[in-house]
């Protein structure tokens, strides 16, 4: 795919960080196996997280390597907008989740979101859900051990199989002997490798060029602003106008994965009291505001070394850019040996906490809402550990399959962006009528997720294969594939709330009494009126807000 | 992770601590062997990063071993 010429070498001391975090990691694995002994241990890691705990864990399952070199190689392809996948994209929606959903779904006591639709409509929408998300994590599961073989390969020069089965063999260890408190764990120590493993890169990068104005000054006005050219999908890299961003992005994608991608929501749930798991994702907004700090200065610098000597990043065999090369070519610019070690550990982290976070979620969705509802339903606590250990290990060996399968697919993101649109995106119609609109039939809910995800998967295929205009979902001539994501989940969305509603009002509702802590309305709220103020989960999501309208303001 | 309940298990803080600890005493050592015998040739080698980020690392580890002990009962 790239010049070898690109690869970066390694010291003995850089193999050494490297080493001792894989010794790190089955470590950790090993101590927490001893306290990891009932199904809420293994599957919900006790419920006695705080809010800092459960805060960090819930922004680092999100926060994976693939996201911070995808996103630093979006930005030298579109420069600031990509600020908008952490700002609009995020915040409103972790806030939402935290404020207002995070009563239901803790109040319910459930393992799992598909647990949820069991109890606010019915079985068979916990199926459907359940097989859909595992399906989901398996694909994503595969896709970060494919990412990091390939970044591994390419820059590294290291053998394809061995980087994939010893990370799945390092990976599979710790979540199977710890369960989700071994997955939290490691989040949390790659989230502090990630800051310190490759903050210094855009330090770095300002002291060689200069300050992060001079470098937005220089770029073209297509790239440099977050707003004030979304009025015109020509007139920005993106090929986007406002109205798709705050539709697509800033409402249905970011809300429909914030709120109901069970993989995020689940750090929440090891929360040790609703105050907590309403804090986790408020909390976990303000990291996230500051992550493009990292993600996006690191991609600024990487475009204006590129329009410097235009070999700075690498190129594909074809004569295009490899975006994806950003990061690794700034660690090769400004790091010696020893900090090599570490900016590579932080990836190798972050490449493995994003598979340890799916497979953990795969094992929980399958050992409770699939394995105990439909083929033993009676089984033991102690059976489900048990369950939930072997389905650790057949996630592994599925997820090394989907990673081949992977191999085969021309974009990744593109692929994840479509395999969230399927899911996510039509489930947070439903979720959204399920907690606040009573009526909600459990017919209504699984027709309008039937169909949505239906038409979601089938739109994909018909704009892959070019058989539908782009225009006609869009409303604009506006032909990225950013942009067709972003439209694509916002019909896909509407559709799925307008058909579940239609449904709902000609099927029979649940009866009320089965609705209560389900549902806003039938649930007694809890007021928090003798909390102080820096207690209170609402005065920090007001900062929260504040902070990022100011962003966007600032940047506008 | 932090309550009674599991009072015989590290914190997470510790364990955070005590991992950047070490691996702040390694980068460090770095900085210190490259300030002794030069530099490799790098973009950024007048400021020998890894020196002033080892210690910043280092320094962090110190804290967050000493907050999570703070933190356990």
């Amino acid at each position: 795919m790239t010049q070898n010429s690109a690869q970066i070498s390694l010291a003995f001391i850089d193999w050494a960080v490297i080493i001792l975090y894989f010794i790190i990691i089955i470590g950790i694995g090993l101590y927490l196996n001893k306290f990891t002994k009932s199904g809420e241990d293994y599957f919900l890691a006790g419920r006695k997280n705080s809010t800092w705990v459960a805060g960090l864990a819930f922004l680092s399952a999100n926060l994976g390597a693939l996201e911070i070199l995808g996103l630093s190689g979006s930005t030298v392809q579109y420069g600031m907008y990509v600020a908008h996948f952490y700002w609009i994209g995020a915040i409103p929606a972790m806030i939402f989740l935290g404020l207002y959903m995070m009563p239901f779904y803790y109040g319910s006591n459930i393992h799992s979101i598909p647990g949820y639709l069991k109890l606010r409509f019915d079985e068979k929408t916990r199926i459907l859900n359940g097989f859909a998300f595992a399906l989901m994590t398996l694909l994503v599961s595969g896709i970060n051990l494919y990412s990091m073989a390939l970044v591994l390969r390419t820059f590294l020069g290291w053998d394809w199989n061995i980087c994939m089965w010893s990370s799945a063999i390092a990976v599979g260890s710790y979540v199977t002997l710890g369960g989700l408190m071994s997955a939290i764990f490691t989040e949390i120590i790659q989230f502090f490798l990630i800051w310190f493993g490759l903050l210094l890169l855009p330090i770095l990068g300002i002291v060689e060029l200069g300050s992060v104005n001079k470098i937005l000054g220089e770029l073209p006005t297509t790239m440099s602003h977050l707003w004030s050219t979304a009025g015109n999908p020509q007139a920005n890299a993106m090929g986007v106008t406002w109205i798709g961003l705050a539709l697509g992005l800033g409402f249905v994608l970011s809300f429909g994965y914030w709120t109901t991608d069970f993989l995020v929501v689940q750090r929440a749930f090891s929360s040790k009291d609703l105050r907590s798991a309403q804090m986790a994702p408020i909390f976990a907004s303000f990291f996230k505001m500051i992550l493009p700090f990292i993600v996006v200065t690191a991609g600024l610098i990487a475009w204006k070394l590129d329009h410097q000597a235009s070999d700075f990043l690498l190129r594909n065999a074809n004569g295009t850019i490899n975006y994806d090369s950003a990061v690794p070519m700034l660690i090769k610019r400004y790091y010696p040996s020893g900090l090599i070690g570490l900016g590579v550990t932080a990836l190798l982290a972050g490449f493995m906490a994003g598979q340890a976070g799916n497979i953990s979620a795969f094992n929980t969705v399958w050992t409770y809402d699939l394995y105990k509802s439909m083929i033993k339903k009676d089984a033991t606590d102690e059976h489900l550990v048990k369950v939930g250990r072997i389905t650790t290990v057949v996630g592994i060996i599925l997820s090394i399959g989907t990673a081949y399968l992977a191999q085969s697919f021309p974009s990744i993101m593109d692929y994840m962006q479509a395999i969230f649109s399927w899911v996510n995106a039509p489930l947070f119609a439903t979720m959204l009528l399920g907690m606040f609109w009573k009526r909600t039939s459990p017919n209504g809910a699984f027709w309008g997720l039937v169909i949505g995800m239906s038409t979601s998967i089938t739109l994909f295929i018909l704009l892959r294969f070019n058989m539908i205009d782009i225009p006609i979902l869009g409303i604009s001539p506006s032909f990225s594939d950013m942009s067709n994501n972003l439209w694509r989940a916002w019909w896909v969305w509407l559709l799925t709330f307008v058909l579940t509603i239609a449904i709902s009002l000609v099927t029979d509702p649940k009866p009320e009494s089965e609705l209560v802590g389900l549902v806003k309305g039938l649930t007694p709220e809890e007021k928090n009126t003798d909390l102080p103020l820096l207690h209170k989960p609402g005065f920090w999501a007001v900062i929260s807000i504040i902070c990022c309208i100011a962003l966007n303001i600032y940047f506008w | 992770m932090e309550d009674n309940k599991s009072e015989e298990m590290l914190s997470i803080w510790n364990l955070v601590g005590i991992i950047l600890v070490v691996y702040g005493l390694i980068i460090t050592g770095c900085g210190v062997y490259y300030a002794i015998n030069g530099i490799p040739k790098i973009i950024s080698n007048e400021s020998n990063p890894s020196l002033w980020w080892g210690i910043i690392i280092l320094i962090s580890g110190i804290i967050f071993t000493i907050f999570g002990r703070n933190k356990k009962k």
